[in-house]
C-alpha cells in the first residue's frame, strides 16, 4: 500500500485517539463517574469511564478484523462489568497500548489486508472500511465526553488536526 | 485509485453524513436555538444547534475543494470562519435549508470520492492548522462531521428526544 495512503490514515486515527486521551486526561476525579445517559440495563454503561473504555475496547476489537476470541489484556474483562470502575490510570495505560498497536496495524497494511472482508453481525466491510469505521466510532465518543467536560465547565479541550508526535511531544 | 478503496471512504464518509441528517432532521423547533455548551468568550450564537449544523456543512462543502481560497457557499449562505474573521451568518438558517445544503453536500461528497485518482488524491492542500493530503483531508473531514453530529445527537438525547441510531453504513439512496 502506497505510503501516502497510510500517512493519511494514520494521521486522523491517530488524531481522534488523541482527542480521547486529551478527554480522559481533563476528566477531574469528580466526573469519572457522571452519567453522560441513562442505561435502562444497568447505569454503569452510561457513565464517564465505561464510555471511555468501551471506546477503547474496540478500538483494541477492530484492529484484529474479528471479534472472535478477543479477549482485552488484564485487567479488563470481555461481556461484563467490573465490581468498581476502572481506574483513569488502568484507562490511560490501555489507550497508549492501543495506540502504539494502531500505529503499528496502518503502517503494516498491505493492499491484500486491506481489501480482506471482516464479518460482523451488522456489516462486512473491507479491513479499511473497518479502520474508518472505528476511527469515526472513537471520534464520536471523544467528542461526547468532551461535550460532557464542557457541559460541567471543565475547559482545555481543543480540536485536534493531526496526530500528535508522541517521539517529541511526551506529556 | 483501486475502487475497494474509493467504496471504503465512501461508505463510510456517506454514513455520517446521513447520521448528520437523521440528526438535523430529528431537531425539535424549540432546540433549533439551544446551545450545546457555554461561550464566555465567544458570540452563543456559534454554540446553537443550528449554528454547529451549519458550521459542520460550511466545512464539509469547503473542505470537499481543497482549498479556502475563492469558497463561497450557496445562497443564501454565507462565510463564517474564515482568515480571523468572524462573521456571523445574517441570519438563523431554517431546518430546511440546511438539509437542503446537506443533501448537495453529500452528492458532491460522493461524486468527489468516485472521481478520486492516485493524483488528486495525492495533492497538496494547505490550511492555516496544517498541510496534508487531500486524501487526508478527505478522512479529517469526514471526522470533523462526525465529530459534531454525534455532539448534536447527545444534546438530543439530553434533552429527551428520541435521538436517531448510530449509522453503520451509507444508506443506499434506491432503499
Amino acid at each position: 500500500m502506497d505510503t501516502y495512503l497510510k500517512t493519511s490514515i494514520w494521521q486522523q486515527f491517530g488524531a481522534a485517539i488523541d482527542t480521547l486521551d486529551d478527554a480522559i486526561n481533563l476528566c477531574p476525579d469528580h466526573l469519572w463517574t457522571v452519567v453522560m445517559w441513562k442505561d435502562t440495563e444497568d447505569a454503569r454503561y452510561g457513565q464517564f469511564w465505561f464510555i471511555a473504555y468501551h471506546t477503547l475496547f474496540w478500538l483494541d476489537l477492530f484492529l484484529t478484523g474479528s471479534s472472535d476470541g478477543f479477549v482485552p489484556p488484564p485487567p479488563f474483562i470481555r461481556g461484563k462489568l467490573p465490581e468498581k470502575p476502572y481506574t483513569k490510570d488502568q484507562v490511560q495505560s490501555y489507550l497508549n497500548q492501543c495506540r502504539s498497536k494502531c500505529q503499528a496495524t496502518i503502517e503494516a497494511l498491505t493492499d491484500e489486508k486491506a481489501r480482506q472482508i471482516c464479518t460482523f453481525e451488522w456489516m462486512e466491510p473491507t479491513f479499511l472500511e473497518l479502520q474508518l469505521y472505528s476511527m469515526r466510532h472513537i471520534q464520536e465518543h471523544a467528542a461526547q465526553l468532551n461535550l460532557v467536560l464542557g457541559q460541567h465547565d471543565i475547559t482545555g479541550m481543543d480540536w485536534i488536526a493531526k496526530a500528535r508526535d508522541k517521539a517529541t511531544d511526551q506529556k | 485509485m483501486d475502487t475497494y478503496l474509493k467504496t471504503s471512504i465512501w461508505q463510510q464518509f456517506g454514513a455520517v453524513i446521513d447520521y448528520l441528517s437523521d440528526t438535523v432532521s430529528a431537531c425539535p423547533d424549540q432546540l433549533w436555538l439551544a446551545p450545546l455548551w457555554q461561550t464566555p468568550n465567544a458570540k452563543p450564537e456559534r454554540a446553537q444547534f443550528w449554528y454547529v449544523a451549519y458550521h459542520t456543512l460550511f466545512w464539509l462543502d469547503l473542505y470537499l475543494t481543497g482549498a479556502e481560497e475563492g469558497f463561497l457557499p450557496p445562497a443564501p449562505f454565507t462565510l463564517i470562519e474564515q482568515y480571523g474573521d468572524d462573521p456571523l451568518p445574517e441570519r438563523v438558517y431554517t431546518k430546511a435549508e440546511l438539509l437542503a445544503y446537506l443533501k448537495d453536500g453529500r452528492k458532491k461528497c460522493k461524486a468527489t470520492i468516485e472521481a478520486l485518482t492516485d493524483e488528486t488524491a495525492q495533492r497538496r492542500c494547505q490550511f492555516g492548522w496544517g498541510e496534508c493530503s487531500f486524501l487526508e483531508l478527505l478522512i479529517y473531514n469526514l471526522r470533523h462531521v462526525h465529530g459534531h453530529a454525534s455532539q448534536l445527537n447527545m444534546l438530543l438525547g439530553q434533552n429527551g428526544i428520541s435521538s436517531p441510531d448510530y449509522v453503520t453504513q451509507v444508506t443506499n439512496e434506491a432503499s
